[in-house]
Parts: C-alpha cells; sequence; structure tokens
C-alpha cells in the first residue's frame, strides 16, 4: 500500500478531485463497459486509488478498458472526474513501465478507427443494403 | 397591551409561534399567503415515526390558533416590506382578494360543484382538479371557499356568475379589489417554509418524460385517502396497482450538480415512512430503497430503520441511481444503479418515488433580501450556530425550514423558541400581560326547572338535507319526550341562527339543547357560545353529528338515513336530560420559573425567560455553571464555544431576575402546573447539617435542562491504551498543551471510529452529532498537520444539513472514509509497546486493511444521564425506552413534557449538539412563558368527581390515571382528583368498581341512558312507558 499514491493522482491535472469521492456508485451505474464487463468497476478504481492500491490499478487491465465517454462526469454528484482520472492513471501506468509509452496513443488511434468502422456501417444500413447482423466485425483494427 | 408580533407564514411554524405568542397575551397579525392555514404539513399523509394522520393532528392546532383572541390572521395576503426598528416596525402588507367575503361564507360547498370550470387542484399536488371557485382543501382554515381569477368566467369575461346565484349567504362578491396596508409590529417571526425540490431537478431521473415517476410530495398525496386517488397507490399512466415500487434518496440532495449540496435531513426517514405505509396497503408490493447513508438521527428515528428492514421487509440498496429510463413494458421504469457495493446492475420498477429535498421559494429567498435578512449560499436565512433563530436584522426571526432543511417537531421548537424572542420587543410592562381570567358569567339557574329540550336540525345547504329529510326529523324529535321544541335551520352556524337559537331559548324556556348537524370538533364552540350568549350554562349542549355520521356515508340510501338522524337526535336528548351545568376552576398560577440545570441549556432558558420580564430559579448541582460545554473546544463550524459560553454565564450572573442556586442538590419535587415546588439541599459540608437547612422555591413551571453524559467505550482497547480516547477527550485535549499524546502537530496517522455504543442492540439509537463532531475534529487536526494520514471509520456518515459541506471539505482535504458492518467491527488490540494495532475489511475492495495509528478516537455515545429516573419520579413525568426525558408529543410537543407546565431542553431530551440545544433552550423558555404569563390557570370542567360515600379507596384509578391527578388519600381513605391535572378521559371511572367516580359531563348515567335509547327495540313502546 503506497499512501502517497492518492497525492499523486491529485497532483496531475485531471486527478485534483479524486478525494472528493464519497462512493456513491453514480459512476460505475452509467457505465457503458460497466454494463458490458462486471469486473470494470470504476467506483472501485476510485477507491483501491485512495486506500494507496498503486501496483494492482496501474498494473490492470482495468484503466485501459474505459472508452472515454465521459458519462461517469456528468453523473458524478461531487464532480470526481472518472474519466479524467483515468486518463492520469493511465500517464502514471507508463511512466511506472506497466505499460509502453505508445499505448494510450495506439488506443486513441484504435477508438478512432472503431469509430470510423462504426460511422460506415451505420450508412451501409440507412442506404438499405444491409442490416446489422450482416456486418462482421474483424479484430485488429485495419 | 403589549405591542402585535407580526408572524408571516401559517404552515406548522408559524401556527406555533403565534399560538405561543398569543399565549403570552401578545396580539398576533398572522400572515398567509394561500387562502387556508396549513402549509405543507397540511398536504402530508402521515408523519415519522409514530405513522400519526398528519391533518388529525395538526387540525386541532391549526382550529385554536385560528379561534384564539389574540390572533387576527390575514389569509391571501403577502408581506411587501419593513420599515423602522424593532418595537416599532411597520409592516406593509398586500391582501389579494379571494372574491368570497371571508364572514359570510358559512363553506357550505353549494357553489362548489356548480362552476363549470376545471383547474389544477394545487393541494394535490396538481393531481386532481377543483372549480375556478373551491376550497383550496377539505379542512380549510377559515372554512371559505375562494375563486381563482384567472380562470373563472365572470371575472375573465364577465359571463356565468353561477356561484354567487347559488350562494344563500350572498357572500360571493367579484368586485373585491387588492388590499394594501400597514399594521404596527413589536417584532417579525419569519416562518414562510420551504418547496420540494422540481421533479425534474436532477434530469437523468426523467420526470418530465416519465409519468410513473412521482416525487415524495405527490406520493403523499397518492397515499392519502382523500387524495387524488383515494388512498390507492396506483400508476399515474394506467391507473393499475404498483407491484414493485423504488425510492430514490437524495434526488437533488448532497448534489452539486443542482447547487445543492447540502442534505435535507428529513428525506430518509421520510422515505422509509413511505415504504411502511406502502406494506400497510399493499403487503405484497416490492418495495426498494436506495440509499447512500440512511441518516436516520432524529429522536426514535433509528427504531423506525430498525423497523422497516427487520420486520416489515423493506428493502435497503447502498447505491445511489445513475438514471432512470423508459422499461421494457409501457410505463414501466428501468434504473441504472450498482448491485450494493458491486458492479453495475438494472432494475425495472412500475412506480418511482423521488424523494425530493427542500428548498427555499425564489419569493422567499427574495423577500428576506427586501428585509435586508442575510440569507446563506442556498438561500436559507444565515443563522448564528450560537445566536440560532435570530437574523442579521434585529427585531425579525426564522423559524421552521426557511432556517435550513429541518422536520417537524425541529421546526416547531424553532417557533416556540421564535416566539420567546420576539416577545421581548412586544412585552413593555409584565404587570400587563395576565390575559386570563376565568370571566365566570351568572348563567340562569336551571337545578330546579323541568327539564325542556330544544332540538336544532341544520340542512346544511344541501349537505345534510340534499340526503336527509331534516323536516321529518325535526317532526319526530317534538314527539321525543323532554323536547319542548324542533326546529330545521338552513344553516345553523350563520350568525343569524345563533340569534335564532337564543331566541327560542326565551320563547320557550329551554335548558337543555341538542344541535343535529356536523362535527363538535370544528363547531361544537360556536355553539357553545350560542347558548351562553342566551344566558344557559355552555354545557348544556350536546352535538349529534347528521353529516359525517349520516348523509355523507348513507349518500345511497335516504330513508334509512332520516331514521338514522332521528336516532342519533333520540339518543343526544336522552344524554342531555341529565346534563349538569359545569364550570371551569380558577388556581393561581406563580409567575416564576425553576430551571433544573445549569449548562448551556438551562444558562440559555433562564436568560431568555428573564429578558421576557419573568423571574427565574436555577438550579445547579455544581458549585461551577456551564455543564458539558465546558469541555467544548470548537463548534461544529469551528468556532470557539469558551468566549461563547462565559458571556452566557456573565449575563445570567448579571441578570436581576434571576436566582442562582449553585452547588444545590434537588431533594424532592412537588405540585402540579403553576404551583411546583423544588427542595434543595444547600451546598453545607455534611457535618454541619442541620434539619431546618433545606430550602424550599415554588414557581409556576419547570425547564429540565439537566444534560447526558458520555458513553465510557468497553471495546476497541479503550480502556487499556492511552492511544484510545474519545471525541470529547479528544477536544479537551486539542484545548490544552500536553492534551494529547503526542503534540497535535506529530501525529501521523489518525484513525476514528463511528457509532461506538450507538445504534446496537441495547441501544438502538443514533448520538446524532458524532459524525459531524468526527468530521469537525479531523479538519483541525489536518489543519494543524496537513501531512496526517487520518482515516474515518464509519457505519453510515450522517452528516446531515449543512454537515454534507463539511464532509466536502473533509474530503476534499484528504481524510479517508472506510465503511464498516456491524457485523464486522474494526479490531483493536493494544500492543505491548504502548501502541495499538487496528485492522479492518474495507467492503469496496474486501480487503484487509491493517494500521498502527498513533492515535485512535472514539465516537462514544451519547447517555442519558444515570439519575434521570430519579429525577422522572420526583417530577412524575416519564423517559422513553433509553432513559431520555419523553416529550408529550414527538411530533407538535417536542419541548412539552407528558406533565403540564414541565418542558425539557438540551441532551435530558435526547443527543442534540450545542447549537439545536440552545434552540431548544429558547423553545422551553417561549412554552414556559406562556403559562407563566397568566394571573390564573383555569381547569377544566369535564373533569373526574369522587362520590366518597362509595369510593373504597382501592386505588384503581390512581393505577390508570396517566395524569397523575387522580390520588388515595391514606389519610381520609378516599380518592382524590386533582382538577388541574385531570383530561377529563374517562380512565378511571372505567376501572372503578363502586361506581363512585364519575366524569362530568360525561356521566355514566348520560351514557347509559343514550346507549339504551339506541338499542332500544321499539320505540313507540319505549315512549309509552316514558323511558326513553
Amino acid at each position: 500500500m503506497n499512501k502517497e499514491f492518492k497525492q499523486t493522482i491529485k497532483g496531475r491535472p485531471g486527478g485534483e478531485n479524486l478525494s472528493l469521492c464519497y462512493s456513491c456508485g453514480s459512476c460505475t451505474a452509467t457505465c457503458p463497459v460497466s454494463e458490458q464487463v462486471e469486473s470494470f468497476n470504476p467506483r472501485l478504481i476510485i477507491k483501491k486509488s485512495l486506500l494507496g492500491f498503486q501496483e494492482e490499478v496501474l498494473s490492470g487491465e482495468e484503466i485501459w478498458q474505459c472508452i472515454q465517454c465521459r458519462r461517469c462526469v456528468s453523473a458524478c454528484p461531487q464532480n470526481v472526474r472518472f474519466a479524467d482520472i483515468v486518463r492520469v492513471l493511465r500517464e502514471l501506468a507508463v511512466e511506472e513501465e506497466y505499460y509502453q509509452k505508445d499505448l494510450e496513443a495506439n488506443l486513441d488511434d484504435f477508438d478512432k478507427k472503431v469509430l470510423r468502422f462504426r460511422l460506415e456501417s451505420l450508412e451501409k444500413v440507412l442506404t438499405g443494403d444491409k442490416d446489422f447482423s450482416d456486418i462482421e466485425l474483424k479484430a485488429g483494427g485495419d | 397591551m403589549p405591542d402585535p408580533v407580526v408572524v408571516v407564514g401559517g404552515g406548522i411554524a408559524g401556527i406555533q409561534a403565534a399560538t405561543d405568542l398569543a399565549e403570552m397575551g401578545i396580539p398576533v397579525y398572522l400572515i398567509e399567503k394561500s387562502p387556508s392555514l396549513g402549509g405543507r404539513m397540511a398536504q402530508l399523509d402521515k408523519t415519522f415515526p409514530t405513522n400519526d394522520c398528519s391533518t388529525c393532528i395538526l387540525a386541532p392546532k391549526i382550529t385554536s390558533c385560528y379561534n384564539h383572541d389574540n390572533v387576527t390572521t390575514y389569509t391571501m395576503t403577502e408581506l411587501i416590506n419593513v420599515e423602522g426598528e424593532p418595537g416599532n416596525f411597520r409592516v406593509r402588507l398586500k391582501k389579494r382578494p379571494r372574491y368570497v367575503n371571508e364572514e359570510k361564507c358559512t363553506g357550505c360547498g353549494d357553489c362548489l360543484d356548480k362552476c363549470p370550470v376545471s383547474i389544477p387542484d394545487e393541494y394535490n399536488m396538481e393531481m386532481s382538479e377543483y372549480g375556478a371557485i373551491h376550497k383550496y382543501q377539505p379542512q380549510a382554515v377559515p372554512n371559505v371557499a375562494a375563486i381563482d381569477p384567472e380562470r373563472c368566467l365572470k371575472l375573465t369575461k364577465d359571463k356565468c356568475g353561477v356561484c354567487e346565484k347559488v350562494c344563500n349567504f350572498d357572500a360571493v362578491e367579484y368586485e373585491q379589489k387588492e388590499k394594501k396596508f400597514i399594521v404596527q409590529a413589536a417584532s417579525i417571526v419569519y416562518a414562510a417554509g420551504y418547496e420540494g425540490f422540481a421533479g425534474d431537478l436532477v434530469s437523468e431521473y426523467g420526470y418530465k418524460d416519465q409519468d410513473n415517476v412521482v416525487t415524495s410530495l405527490e406520493y403523499e398525496r397518492i397515499l392519502n385517502a382523500a387524495g387524488p386517488t383515494d388512498g390507492h397507490i396506483v400508476r399515474p399512466t394506467d391507473g393499475e396497482e404498483a407491484r414493485r415500487i423504488a425510492f430514490i434518496h437524495c434526488s437533488g440532495s448532497r448534489d452539486r450538480r443542482t447547487d445543492k449540496n447540502y442534505c435535507s435531513s428529513v428525506c430518509c426517514t421520510y422515505s422509509i415512512k413511505h415504504a411502511l405505509i406502502t406494506k400497510e396497503h399493499l403487503k405484497d408490493t416490492e418495495v426498494d430503497l436506495y440509499y447512500m447513508d440512511i441518516r436516520t438521527f432524529g429522536k426514535g428515528f433509528e427504531r423506525y430503520y430498525n423497523r422497516a428492514q427487520e420486520t416489515e421487509g423493506v428493502n435497503f440498496i447502498r447505491s445511489r441511481v445513475s438514471e432512470i429510463e423508459a422499461g421494457s413494458q409501457p410505463g414501466d421504469l428501468k434504473l441504472k444503479v450498482t448491485d450494493g457495493d458491486n458492479g453495475f446492475a438494472e432494475e425495472e420498477y412500475d412506480l418511482v418515488v423521488l424523494a425530493s429535498g427542500l428548498a427555499p421559494t425564489q419569493e422567499v429567498t427574495d423577500t428576506l433580501q427586501k428585509l435586508k435578512v442575510r440569507t446563506n449560499k442556498y438561500g436559507f436565512i444565515d443563522i448564528d450556530e450560537f445566536n440560532p433563530l435570530s437574523t442579521s436584522r434585529k427585531g425579525i426571526f426564522g423559524c421552521g425550514a426557511v432556517n435550513g432543511p429541518r422536520d417537524i417537531p425541529e421546526s416547531v421548537m424553532d417557533a416556540s423558541g421564535a416566539a420567546a424572542l420576539a416577545g421581548q420587543h412586544a412585552v413593555l410592562d409584565v404587570n400587563d400581560m395576565g390575559v386570563e381570567s376565568a370571566g365566570e358569567q351568572e348563567y340562569r339557574v336551571t337545578q330546579n326547572e323541568r327539564t325542556r329540550v330544544g332540538v336544532f336540525v341544520c340542512h346544511c345547504g344541501t349537505n345534510i338535507a340534499g340526503v336527509i329529510d331534516v323536516d321529518e326529523v325535526a317532526r319526530r324529535a317534538r314527539e321525543i319526550p323532554f323536547v319542548e321544541h324542533a326546529e330545521d335551520v338552513k344553516y345553523l352556524c350563520s350568525s343569524d341562527s345563533q340569534e335564532l337559537i337564543g331566541d327560542r331559548i326565551e320563547e320557550h324556556n329551554l335548558n337543555r339543547i341538542v344541535v343535529a348537524s356536523c362535527t363538535p370538533r370544528t363547531h361544537e364552540p360556536l355553539f357553545m357560545d350560542a347558548i351562553a350568549e342566551a344566558g344557559l350554562n355552555p354545557y348544556l349542549l350536546e352535538m349529534t353529528n347528521i353529516r359525517d355520521q349520516g348523509s355523507w356515508v348513507h349518500k345511497e340510501e335516504p330513508e334509512k338515513a332520516t331514521w338514522k338522524a332521528y336516532e342519533l337526535v333520540r339518543a343526544g336528548v336522552a344524554r342531555v336530560k341529565n346534563a349538569l351545568p359545569l364550570e371551569r376552576g380558577e388556581v393561581d398560577n406563580i409567575a416564576r420559573a425553576l430551571i433544573v440545570g445549569g449548562g448551556a441549556a438551562g444558562l440559555t432558558a433562564a436568560l431568555e425567560l428573564g429578558k421576557l420580564g419573568f423571574p427565574v430559579s436555577l438550579v445547579e448541582r455544581e458549585t461551577e455553571l456551564g455543564g458539558h460545554a465546558s469541555k467544548l473546544e470548537h463548534s461544529l463550524e469551528g468556532r470557539p464555544v469558551q468566549p461563547h459560553l462565559e458571556r452566557l454565564i456573565k449575563e445570567v450572573r448579571e441578570h436581576e431576575l434571576i436566582d442562582i442556586y449553585a452547588g444545590h442538590e434537588i431533594k424532592d419535587i412537588s405540585g402540579f402546573v403553576g404551583n411546583y415546588k423544588l427542595e434543595l439541599i444547600p451546598p453545607i459540608p455534611e457535618e454541619a447539617k442541620k434539619e431546618d437547612d433545606l430550602l424550599e422555591i415554588e414557581g409556576g413551571v419547570v425547564i429540565v435542562a439537566t444534560g447526558g453524559q458520555e458513553f465510557e467505550p468497553e471495546e476497541y482497547s479503550y480502556r487499556d491504551s492511552d492511544r484510545v480516547i474519545t471525541q470529547l477527550e479528544l477536544e479537551e485535549g486539542l484545548g490544552q498543551p500536553n492534551g494529547l499524546p503526542g503534540e497535535a502537530e506529530e501525529l501521523e496517522e489518525i484513525y476514528m471510529i463511528q457509532c461506538v455504543g450507538s445504534r446496537e442492540e441495547d441501544r438502538p439509537y443514533c448520538s446524532r452529532i458524532c459524525c459531524s463532531q468526527a468530521l469537525r475534529n479531523a479538519v483541525n487536526l489536518k489543519e494543524r498537520n496537513p501531512e496526517a494520514e487520518i482515516t474515518i471509520l464509519y457505519r453510515e456518515m450522517r452528516s446531515y444539513g449543512y454537515y454534507e459541506d463539511l464532509y466536502r471539505q473533509a474530503r476534499d482535504l484528504g481524510i479517508n472514509f472506510s465503511r464498516y458492518e456491524v457485523e464486522n467491527k474494526p479490531r483493536v488490540t493494544a500492543e505491548d509497546n504502548g501502541r495499538v494495532s487496528l485492522q479492518y475489511e474495507e467492503p469496496l475492495s474486501g480487503r484487509e486493511i491493517t494500521a498502527e495509528p498513533d492515535l485512535l478516537v472514539l465516537a462514544a455515545a451519547i447517555l442519558p444521564r444515570d439519575d434521570n429516573l430519579e429525577l422522572s419520579q420526583m417530577l412524575k413525568t416519564p423517559l422513553n425506552e433509553d432513559n431520555f426525558f419523553l416529550e408529550a408529543h414527538v411530533k407538535l410537543r417536542p419541548v412539552d413534557s407528558a406533565t403540564d407546565g414541565i418542558f425539557l431542553a438540551g441532551l435530558s431530551h435526547g443527543p442534540k449538539n450545542y447549537s439545536e440545544s440552545l434552540a431548544q433552550s429558547r423553545a422551553a423558555a417561549g412554552r414556559a412563558a406562556s403559562i407563566l404569563a397568566r394571573e390564573y390557570l383555569l381547569t377544566q370542567a369535564t373533569v373526574a368527581e369522587v362520590d366518597e360515600e362509595l369510593c373504597i379507596a382501592c386505588g384503581d384509578c390512581e393505577r390508570v390515571c396517566a395524569y397523575k391527578a387522580i390520588e388515595v388519600n391514606e389519610e381520609e381513605d378516599v380518592a382524590e382528583v386533582n382538577r388541574v391535572l385531570c383530561k377529563g378521559c374517562g380512565n378511571c371511572t372505567g376501572v372503578c368498581r363502586p361506581h363512585a367516580v364519575d366524569l362530568h359531563g360525561f356521566m355514566n348515567q348520560q351514557i347509559i341512558d343514550e346507549i339504551e335509547t339506541l338499542l332500544a327495540e321499539d320505540v313507540s313502546e319505549l315512549a309509552k312507558s316514558g323511558g326513553v
């Protein structure tokens, strides 16, 4: 346990409001990723960060599962801004060498591709030549 | 005559303040914006934690306030501005036109269903409709209709005019205009109330689009039998019974997004009430409460919560609801939540109730600004915690929800306290105050007359006559033995009918009267006055209710209803024929208050009474004044307490009307309201004591302000380690050098454990102040040493009201919070090296956390004093199950004890913080003043009387008397009634085997006559035998 961990997060832009959390769970209840993956739990990530479980939080894959939709930010009654905290945690995870430096950039790039794929598929469906069940999802982007 | 006081707001707070002031002999102008008194409380179905019917407990209070000789009520009236100084304010008021003459309208209702226009019913939260002419609510006070000028066809288009045509009293006045006028006032009590949060305050909850999402005030009306669904819990969309209902706590409260970070304080407990009432209506309906922390911090609330959880099958789910969407079936609702402490979940419901918080209306905030009364950032009155109920403007006082979110008992306390403060500006000469004397009127002597009964049957417009053949009832009544005269009258309550009754009494030399009309609850005083005017003793009246128990309930069977009305009249005659004239007695009242306890509560009560002009004797066991408060380092807002306490002591010491008996023990207490006597043991060394050293002091009232004590923890190694201390010890330690194990600046790791000794099986109450106290102490420690790691282990964070801001501040400073469950408490071990180690399981992560804190601070419970039991026996006033002093009524009489003339203040009544104790002490002073201001006390006329010949001194009556009003005199071997204490409940008459006790006004013979008449099978047979 590293009691300095929460201070480190609070010291970075986006992490300032970490300790304002009163663990109500609004973030988790509104999160589309949590809806799909039971293990993804923003409230728990915040609690673990506050308790100082630095290694567990930074080495875990959860912080990379966030899709940055920011629903948690608008749902939070205390303005904790989980989506921003995740970005701080990713930064720290890279600095502490749990993950490669360019992971975040790659992930952003990947998200863009997913978005482009979505838009293209939508266009096909809307112009009427397909329905969603016909569209193939291929792993690995390109 | 003292100068008048203006009370703004006719809800429960305003009504209490007005009544207390009026009882002190001060004229009151009571201003209410709406057409009826009652405010929010009148809209509630039931009240927590007793589930009493709200209207049933409120209505008598409204009526007695409205009818009080010293109260002038202006409805539909608003305050425009205030000029001048305390003692001489000029208050400018505006009265909107009602378009109905308040003097002429009898509230008969003839016009109501004739109105062709329908408008949303404001009283029912716009879930039903009433006419453009309507009564604001069925039990409106004044019982007068009002016209909505924006929707009335006559007033908007000069058409219709039906209500004017059908009114038999010429009460409709379309030409009424707005009136502006000025009243002089010594001071002003502001009690304008609150509004519930708008349903769409949190847009994610879909109130606008989903009709099956309702607010808590709307749900109150749904639950109410007089509400839009007749008390059936059905969905607004399809009228189907709700099978799954979710209640969402903190709907808008504790939320930065809505600019309402405060906790609304009442929603947790009212939601539990909603859940319990729902279960009562629909046993099999699933009731789920979504909450963050259950804040049942008030007196008796924790037991209410436990009951809901343990025996009523209500589900409590720890999760804030993030959003509400349309569900899978039409009308259904999908909630996005967490699965308790775990991850994402969604649940579907038929109906969702938003536990909406309390906010001042914009109008209230604007008015306060105009009055130059400072408001806080939330728009409530800015309260000085050391001077609660005062405002930033001298001579203006606040009470009720304008002072911040609070429940009914706190609002009532506020009101009595504000009355005590406002009265200080109004009362100029204490000798001028004696308001009540018996005013004994000479009545005609009727004892030796033949019984001649007059019967008056009321049509009540069509209310009764529309169903019951009143002419037939009156005609038949003439045949009843002893009836000299009987007639039917269109409206008995109109003023010319009162005169008519007087004329008939004279004409026929009547000496008993039966009025067959509506309910005695509202109308008995009127008819008693009417016959008293005619020189007849007012107790020679009997009312029989042929409306509520006749025409209203037997609409479909008019013939049977007519027969029943006749039978009720017959029973009334049978009962009244033996009625005796009764008189109220007069007892001297000693104009001095006796206050037991010289802590902050007793001192405050003494000072306020002294300022009102009443002599006070203050008794304190210790030689020093100040009590528990002398240990407090800082208030919950972080201000030093001692300067305030020292100033308070100084003012009390210097006040010429206050005598202080410090170091005196109480040996015995005797007497009753108006005449209490305390026997004191002066501080004389044991060896020097003599028989006649005992000191006696007398007064009209007693205020109990004996305080409480801190629990001495038995767990968490409190006794084994110097590093484990209580919150109070921490406060004391912070105030002195070397007061703590290590300097505050050097303590690096500090843990606090909440609920030590509270909310447990053998002590199932919340100590109320510990959460905010821990937050304040933690913030203080953190400010002294920002590097310190402070962790608070709590079960439920109960930082109610504005203390929620303190909770946020603590989190912002980096203080850690972790929950623990009562079944899985933290484990603390004292180590050999003098240190302690601590282990607990963090529930969200499920991890076992260990620590070795430099200091462990325990939030020890607040206990009743050990000697409460002894004191309560001396006072003959009961304690509650936790041994705190019991109030007369948890909702509406929070400062009165069950015994007349004994009032409660501070910790002796239950856990509360410093500021709340001061407010309650001011309330105790206000309540005490309302009795002390009388030269005489009047006893009730309907009291028990013992026939000494028949009494066998068995003591059964003494055992059943709840008021200690009847006692066996051992010397005379006979039971004796104290007419001051007797409430005329009749318990003693019921148990008396030799029938020696009888109750005036309800004599056994009268009741037997009444019952026999009702049960007689053949009336004509009975009539012949003359035994009706």
